[in-house]
Formats: C-alpha cells, sequence, structure tokens
C-alpha cells in the first residue's frame, strides 16, 4: 500500500490516488491521537479517567478494534477536512471480547459533553449490532471532565433537532432484549448517554460515580451523589446496578464475565463451557444443610457445589439479598439460578425480592439460559411495610412472570417451601421439573403459624403454660403432612432426590432438554418486559 | 378498625343484584355427585349496561369469563384458601397448589389482558381474594375494607406485628401507593365504579371500542375555557378536552403529578395522561411512571387511543429507580399500538421529551399551543419554530379538542403497525 506508484518513466510521482490516501492516513492518525485536543485529553486525565480510545484499549481484545464512524460529526457543515471535533462524542465500533465480536460505543468527553453526544452514531452502532447479532456495549461517562464542561453538543449547535431526527433511542427502546446489552457507567453520566443503563441487559458502574437522567442543578444538590462512604452508587441501593465496580478495569472483567454465559443473540447458541467435568454423587453437599428447619445456611455455598466449580457468578449481590441471582454453569451449560437466602431473613420473600427475581427471570429467559430455583423459604415476608410497598402487584408479578418462562427450568426444594411461595417459584406449575429433597417440607403454611391459626380457639382455652407444648405438638402433627412423599404422590413435585444427586440430576436434564428442544420460533413474552421498575 | 357501626354484610347474590342490571343474573350451576347436588354461589353471568359479564366469588369462576371472551368482575370474598379449604383438607395432600389459589393463578397469568378484569373489595381480603387484585386492570376498594397478601391474625401470629385493618391495608395505603384505581365511600360508588370503568372498554380485546354518539349542538363546546395559552391545571385541562363530564380518573392520590383515567372525546374512549402543573410541576416521578405504564397497557391491550396533555420538566432524578422507571415508561410508549396524540401545551424538557416520545407510527398526532418550548435541555426551541421538532402543528387551546376529535375519528379503527404480536397485553398487570 504504502509503496509509490510510478508512472513508467522510472521517475517517481504522487499520483492523486496516493495524496488521497496520505490526506486519509493523516486525518485519522489526527483524529485518533488528538481526539478532542490536547488539553481536552489532557483535562481528562488530570480527572483522573480515561479516554474513550484508552477504554477501548483496556477493554477489547488486544488489536481487535475497527472503528466505524471516525469522521461523523453534529457539526451541520465540514466544508473542509480540517480536523475537527469528529466522531460526535462516541468511538466505537467492532472489536471482539475473548475472542467474540461485539460492538462498543464509548463516550468521547474530549469532543463534546457525552450527555451530547450523537445519537444518530449510537444508533448506527447498535443497528449494526443487532444486524449481526452480537452484544452491543456502551461505556458512559455522560458529564464532561472538569473544564470541558460547556463545550458544545449537538444540542447547542443544531438547536433542539435530536429526537426527531436521531434514531438512536427509539431503536434501543423496541429491542426487546433480541441482543445482549451492556451498559458500563465508568464516569458521572446523566443524560443520552444514560439512558442505556434503563435498557440494558447488564448495568455495571463505577464506585464514586453518580448516573441519573437529568444533570444535577448548579447545586448538584438534587442528585445524590455517587457513593458517599460505603453504601455505593444508588443505583445499588434501588437494585438497577447489576454489579458494582472498583475500578475500570474490573468492570471491564465483569462486563467479560457476564458476557461468558450469554449467547451473541437471543435465540443464539449458549456457550457451552467445558463439559468435562465431574458430575457424579456430591456427599458433602448435604452437609451444608441444617436439617433444624430454622437454621441458617449459606445458599450460596450451595448454589457452588451444585454448580461447576468456580463458576457461579453473582448478580446484585447487595439488592434484597434474601434472594440470590446469579450465572453458573453446570456441566458446562449455562444456567441462572434463583435461589432464596436462608441467611437473610430466613430466606423470606420482599417486595423486592420479587422484583430481582422478576428481573432476572426476564433476561434468562429472553436469552434461552436455563433456569434453576432452590427453594427453602418460609414465604412471603408479611408486613404492613411490605404492604405499602406494593406486596400484591410485585408477587402477582413474579407469579406473572414464572408463568411465562420457555426456557427449561428445574425447582429443587432444599428445605422448605409454602403456599404461594412454592407455587410460585415452581413456576407455577410451568417448570419442566420439580424436584425435594428428602428433608423438604412443602404444604400450604409454615406449619407453626398454620398450627396458631387453625387452633386459635383451642389454643384460647388453655391456660398460658400448656400453649407452647400444645402449638408444637400441633405444628407436629401438621408437619408430618408436609413432607416431600405426600406431595409426590400426586406429582405436585416429580421426584425426591438425594441431595449427593442434584447436580447430576440437574446437568443431565438440562444436557437431554438442550439437545431435544426444538429452535424457539417466537421471542419470549418476557424478552420484552421493562429490565426493572 | 375504627369503624363505629359495621352494617350487615351483603351476600355475593346481593352485590350481584345491586351491580347488574335488573333480573340479568344467570347463576353458575356447579354439579358433584352425579346430578343430585347442586352448588351455587360463587357467581354466575349477568349483564352491565347490556352487555354481558361474568361475575364471581374473588377469581373462581374467571375461567367462564375467558371463555365467553367478555369481562370479568371479581367480588373479594374476603377469605383466603386457608380459612375455606384449610379447615377441611387439612392434611390432605393436594390442597397446596389448590389453596394457593394455583388453577385460578394459573389462568391469570396467561391471559394476556384478552378480557378486561376487575376487582371489587368490598370485604376485607386476603389470600386469594387479595392475590387477584394484583393481576386485575382494575382494582376498587370500599373504604373500611382492608386488602393484603395475609391479615393481622396471620400476621400477628407470625411476626408478632400489631397493625389494624386500616394499617395493614385500608384504602390510605393503597390509594397512596397506586394498588387501588379507586377508592369507593359506599357500595353504591362500587357498583358505579365498576360499570363506569368496563363502560370505556370493549368486552374483549380486539372487539370494537364502545363509541357513543358524539356530542352535537350548544352543549358539546359549554365549558370550553380554554381561550389562551398557559397553565392549566390537569384536570381543568382534560375537562375541556374531553367530553363534559366523561371523565373516569384512576389512582388519583397516587403519583400526583401526573393525572391519569379514562374519557370520551367526541364519544370515542382514551386514556388521558396529563401532567399537573399545580402538582410538583409536573414531573415525571419514579411513580408517576408506574401510573402511566399501568394505562398505557391496559389502553394498548383494549384498544383505546392515548392522549397526552403535556407540561413538565420531565423525570424527577432522585427518586427511586428513576432511569429504569422512565426508560420503561418510554418503552410502553414507544411499543404502544393504539394512536398516540401528544398536545404540548408548555414545557417538554429534559428526558420528559422522551417520556412523551416522538410520533412514530401514522396514526399518531403531535400538536403544540403556541409558544410550548420542547428541548433536551435548557435550550429549548420553540413550538412555533416547527423548524426544530416533528410537531404536526400548532394549535390554539381553543381549537385544541377539535383537533384531537378530528384525528381520532380519521385514525379510529384502522389497524395499527405491524409488529409481532403486540407485546404490551404481556407486560405486567399491575405497576
Amino acid at each position: 500500500m504504502s509503496t509509490p506508484l510510478t508512472d513508467g518513466t522510472g521517475q517517481a510521482e504522487v499520483s492523486e490516488e496516493i495524496r488521497t490516501v496520505e490526506r486519509l492516513r493523516g486525518l485519522r492518525e489526527h483524529v485518533t491521537t488528538q481526539m478532542g485536543g490536547p488539553e481536552a485529553v489532557a483535562a481528562i486525565h488530570s480527572a483522573g479517567r480515561r479516554t474513550a480510545r484508552e477504554h477501548i484499549a483496556e477493554f477489547t481484545d488486544h488489536g481487535s478494534f475497527c472503528e466505524i464512524g471516525t469522521f461523523a460529526t453534529f457539526v451541520e457543515k465540514v466544508t473542509a477536512p480540517t480536523p475537527g471535533p469528529y466522531g460526535g462524542g462516541i468511538v466505537g465500533g467492532h472489536a471482539t471480547l475473548d475472542g467474540r465480536p461485539v460492538i462498543v460505543a464509548v463516550d468521547d468527553d474530549s469532543v463534546t459533553a457525552p450527555a451530547r453526544r450523537s445519537t444518530g452514531k449510537a444508533a448506527r452502532l447498535y443497528q449494526m449490532a443487532l444486524q449481526q447479532r452480537r452484544p452491543y456495549i456502551e461505556i458512559a461517562h455522560g458529564d464532561a471532565a472538569p473544564g470541558l464542561a460547556t463545550r458544545p453538543g449537538k444540542t447547542g449547535t443544531a438547536g433542539a433537532r435530536t429526537f426527531g431526527a436521531e434514531p438512536a433511542f427509539p431503536y434501543l427502546l423496541e429491542r426487546q432484549r433480541a441482543i445482549p446489552v451492556v451498559s458500563m457507567v465508568l464516569g458521572d453520566t446523566s443524560g443520552a448517554s444514560s439512558f442505556s443503563a434503563g435498557l440494558c441487559d447488564f448495568l455495571v458502574q463505577l464506585d464514586g460515580t453518580r448516573l441519573s437522567l437529568a444533570r444535577p442543578g448548579p447545586a448538584g444538590a438534587d442528585v445524590p451523589a455517587g457513593a458517599n462512604g460505603s453504601a455505593g452508587p444508588v443505583t445499588v441501593a434501588s437494585g438497577e446496578a447489576d454489579a458494582v465496580a472498583g475500578s475500570p478495569d474490573e468492570a471491564y472483567a465483569v462486563t467479560r464475565r457476564f458476557l461468558s454465559y450469554l449467547p451473541s443473540y437471543a435465540g443464539g447458541p449458549l456457550p457451552i463451557g467445558d463439559q468435562d467435568v465431574p458430575l457424579g454423587y456430591d456427599d458433602k453437599i448435604a452437609q451444608l444443610v441444617p436439617a433444624r428447619r430454622s437454621r441458617a445456611y449459606d445458599m450460596k455455598a450451595v448454589i457452588r457445589r451444585i454448580c461447576d466449580d468456580g463458576s457461579f457468578f453473582e448478580l446484585k449481590p447487595s439488592y434484597a439479598r434474601n434472594v440470590v441471582t446469579g450465572l453458573g454453569r453446570l456441566g458446562g451449560i449455562p444456567v441462572g439460578v434463583l435461589a432464596n437466602a436462608p441467611m437473610r431473613m430466613a430466606g423470606g420473600l420482599t417486595p423486592e425480592c420479587c422484583l430481582k427475581a422478576v428481573s432476572f427471570v426476564c433476561m434468562c429467559d429472553a436469552f434461552g439460559i436455563p433456569l434453576l430455583v432452590l427453594q427453602d423459604t418460609p414465604g412471603f415476608l408479611v408486613s404492613a411495610q411490605a404492604e405499602r410497598d406494593r406486596a400484591i402487584v410485585r408477587v402477582m408479578t413474579l407469579l406473572h412472570a414464572m408463568s411465562l418462562i420457555t426456557v427449561p427450568a428445574v425447582s429443587v426444594v432444599i428445605r422448605k417451601a409454602f403456599g404461594l411461595a412454592f407455587v410460585i417459584l415452581d413456576g407455577n406449575r410451568k417448570v419442566d421439573l420439580s424436584l425435594a429433597w428428602p428433608g423438604a417440607e412443602i404444604g400450604f403454611m409454615d406449619p407453626p403459624v398454620a398450627a396458631n391459626v387453625l387452633f386459635e380457639p383451642q389454643i384460647k382455652q388453655l391456660p398460658e403454660e400448656e400453649r407452647a407444648a400444645f402449638l408444637s405438638a400441633k405444628a407436629a402433627e401438621l408437619g408430618v403432612g408436609f413432607e416431600p412423599y405426600g406431595v409426590a404422590t400426586n406429582l405436585t413435585i416429580d421426584e425426591i432426590i438425594e441431595p449427593g444427586e442434584t447436580r447430576g440430576v440437574v446437568a443431565g436434564y438440562l444436557r437431554s432438554s438442550l439437545a431435544s428442544r426444538p429452535p424457539r420460533t417466537a421471542p419470549s413474552p418476557l424478552a420484552s418486559w421493562p429490565r426493572w421498575y | 378498625m375504627t369503624t363505629p357501626t359495621k352494617p350487615a354484610r351483603p351476600t355475593l347474590r346481593e352485590h350481584i343484584e345491586r351491580l347488574v342490571d335488573p333480573g340479568s343474573f344467570v347463576p353458575a350451576q356447579h354439579f358433584s355427585e352425579g346430578m343430585d347436588q347442586v352448588s351455587e354461589g360463587d357467581g354466575g353471568e349477568a349483564t352491565i349496561e347490556g352487555r354481558s359479564v361474568t361475575v364471581g366469588l374473588s377469581g373462581h369462576i374467571v375461567m367462564r369469563a375467558l371463555n365467553r371472551r367478555h369481562p370479568y368482575v371479581a367480588i373479594s370474598s374476603g377469605t383466603g384458601g386457608l380459612a375455606r379449604g384449610g379447615r377441611r383438607n387439612l392434611g390432605v395432600l393436594d390442597t397446596v397448589w389448590g389453596m394457593s389459589g394455583g388453577p385460578m393463578l394459573a389462568e391469570m397469568a396467561s391471559r394476556s389482558r384478552d378480557v378486561p378484569v376487575v376487582s371489587a373489595i368490598v370485604h376485607h381480603s386476603f389470600g386469594d381474594s387479595s392475590f387477584f387484585t394484583g393481576m386485575s386492570d382494575y382494582v376498587v376498594q370500599l373504604k373500611g375494607a382492608c386488602m393484603a397478601l395475609t391479615g393481622p391474625r396471620v400476621l400477628a401470629i407470625g411476626t408478632s406485628e400489631q397493625v389494624t385493618m386500616e394499617e395493614l391495608g385500608g384504602t390510605d395505603v393503597h390509594s397512596r401507593n397506586g394498588q387501588a384505581d379507586t377508592i369507593a365511600e359506599t357500595l353504591d360508588e362500587v357498583y358505579a365504579a365498576i360499570r363506569g370503568f368496563l363502560s370505556f372498554l370493549p368486552s374483549a380485546a380486539g372487539e370494537p371500542l364502545p363509541v357513543t354518539e358524539p356530542l352535537t349542538g350548544p352543549g358539546a363546546e359549554a365549558g370550553r375555557s380554554l381561550d389562551s395559552g398557559g397553565q392549566y391545571p390537569a384536570r381543568q385541562l382534560i375537562d375541556s378536552l374531553c367530553d363534559a363530564g366523561s371523565f373516569f380518573e384512576l389512582r388519583r392520590d397516587f403519583a400526583p403529578s401526573l393525572v391519569t383515567g379514562l374519557a370520551r372525546l367526541d364519544g370515542i374512549p382514551v386514556g388521558v395522561l396529563a401532567s399537573d402543573p399545580a402538582a410538583d410541576d409536573g414531573h415525571y416521578s419514579a411513580d408517576a411512571c408506574l401510573k402511566a405504564t399501568r394505562l398505557i397497557c391496559t389502553c394498548d391491550a383494549f384498544g383505546l387511543p392515548l392522549v397526552f396533555a403535556v407540561d413538565s420538566p420531565g423525570p424527577r432524578a432522585e427518586q427511586g429507580p428513576a432511569i429504569s422507571r422512565a426508560m420503561m415508561l418510554a418503552q410502553a410508549v414507544q411499543l404502544a399500538e393504539v394512536p398516540k396524540c401528544f398536545v404540548i401545551t408548555g414545557q417538554a424538557r429534559g428526558a420528559g421529551l422522551l417520556v412523551t416520545g416522538p410520533a412514530r407510527i401514522a396514526t399518531d398526532l403531535v400538536i403544540a399551543w403556541p409558544g410550548a418550548m420542547a428541548g433536551f435541555d435548557e435550550s429549548g426551541s420553540s413550538g412555533t419554530d416547527e423548524h426544530h421538532w416533528a410537531a404536526d402543528g400548532v394549535v390554539s387551546p381553543a381549537d385544541t379538542r377539535r383537533a384531537l376529535a378530528a384525528h381520532l375519528r380519521a385514525v379510529l379503527g384502522r389497524s395499527p403497525v405491524s409488529r409481532p404480536g403486540r407485546v404490551l397485553r404481556t407486560w405486567p398487570v399491575g405497576f
């Protein structure tokens, strides 16, 4: 390419063509090295941040980035190819992550305040991702580094000709989880670059940053700043963030990890891991669960033993911790795990737990990731506060979601499951395989509470000192009917299994079901559900 | 309970007789033991304003309405599964599923808003009669009746929390958290509310709207007071834009910065969403996004056009999951297939512009009042500068009603742009 052409006279002559190539090279070199200018880049660095190109270089596979839209700009008419504020506030293009193709779109705050970036360019990148059926990843830091805040953006240059003219936003609104979308918030973010955070499948936010739709007012008082102390970003408390990262590098890592469980597009083949893993009898797992029904234990330890070694990746670990959600592998097959956590409020379910579960189930179902539900819960936690927090609607929405699942699903009652909570977590009888460990209790209500409610008249007639004994006797009577052999007689559960068999049974089921399921012909209804509310 | 006198509690039959057209009720009969034992008492079919419905105790016979493709009205039974079946079936093994309302819930969960489903909470309601409200398109709660997952007694036993019925799930609780669409002072108000809600909806999804005669004559323009621009309180604006007295407000005390409800415009049933500059400047609060989304899903499922009146600075950023809720609302607006009309009466600013959405489909209409401002941030542009944003026209306040009516008449019954499946029908019912 760089060999000069000759005209046959022996004299090297720079042809018009080459001059054109050189001009392109020069411009590209300038745009990619200078970005928005040395002052802007210096301001970004002195704010302790990385430029868009530095993010891409660190995040994607080395040398894999292939840029598109280098010369995009929202300055209306570029009459001369002077190196201008190119890029439209976004650097983006194709790249690979661990060898798998993705599209990245990164806020370029050296050019403009990314809140005012070109939505048209984001739209083009998203459209490419959709057409080529690969994940779309945005890195957002929508507020410019200090000192760069007043730079013009599309609003400043082209009036409010934004949403009518630029189709990015509608595309993402209609995404219906057709491809995985990740939003990485690595700096204070508001405006246009915050939208994907409300529409993505995985939101990771850098600790100490602020994410909000609107920029805070001059005083900055109406939006809580990021981490004040240990609370983490407000999106953790609101449940919106799936992960919090302590550094950009950590954010890159968790994003890679998240995507490693997902197909490149909804309906695409699952990324199967190492299938040559032991699936034999686990003689240790039963010891993790105390026999005494009121004794807490670490459900995550149980999950880790059921999943392939080291494969469990928890999502939203700090939100509604009575329920655990995460991705893992079983015999190499990606699986979404939804489990009660008896360490927190005995594993009772709050309205927040329901929302966390709904959001997770929607994501798994949209991308064809099988579900494994591990039950150990006294039921929904009832309280006046829960009712104020819209418990009825939240509980019923979880029921609704579980009733609409289309992926292979297995439920295992580890120790106890009662009433509506059992009906719901058992997928409203839509799970493919409903299992219970032999010590499980399954019934309409936690037996001690049920005894209290059912025998209230008798209890009232007893002297105070005899009541406790009476109650526990009645609870024990009720408890007999709650043994899993009871519900196994009428197929409310399909099988009672040994704890040590769990891993093998579930993995075996998943293998056979992935092999035999017909390909999906229509998207899952849950694919269109909102990510969070 | 602080109610001084406890009125005699009507039976289901009495509720039904007072709700439906006189003499129209035909009870459902269940046969068992061959044909020897006939039981009725959990409801049946009737007509309301001449249109057939199924009315039943809680969700007991909801299947009949789904099969008949007409509305279902659930009258709360006041008891959960435990009280109904627990004592009788104690220890019987098949009860977990049945007693938790499983079969009914399974039907409900898969109904995809095929027919309108209404819940009336007229007694204290726990267990499956409260669950059913979480799957209903409309919930009316009688003052003094409690609606909760479980009652104070079980609460006291299970958790030692001592609360009154009112504190646990009274109308104060559910008017503020949005789980009741209407609060009724009397039983007659409950029945009127049910009839009112159903009057706007077709009997089933996909059927023609119950359009009434357009208002004509001198009364038609009475009460039109929108002679100039400027801010109007939302309810005054709605009353002026819609047919006189037709506005049926939903969730009044929940997220007051957005006023929502059903109404008629020139006889055509519509869903109305008006930001109220008189309440929190008309911000789209996180709860307002929930409020709007529920109505949009209902209207989309049953074919009611949507009319948005916008005078809002946008979402409030600092409450709860603000971004997700705003994006959810934007998605709902985007995905709705019914005609959407936007009247920008004042400012449509910030992400408020996103929430209210650009016109997307051919049956959409965006009109602006003179002087209306729309823009993504501080530098908005005037609506009269049509260069800058896609309004179909600038319309004077006095002409707005006419413009909306003409547009709705023109597009009524048009099939929406095609998208595989109308996805909002499967969205959650409660928000």
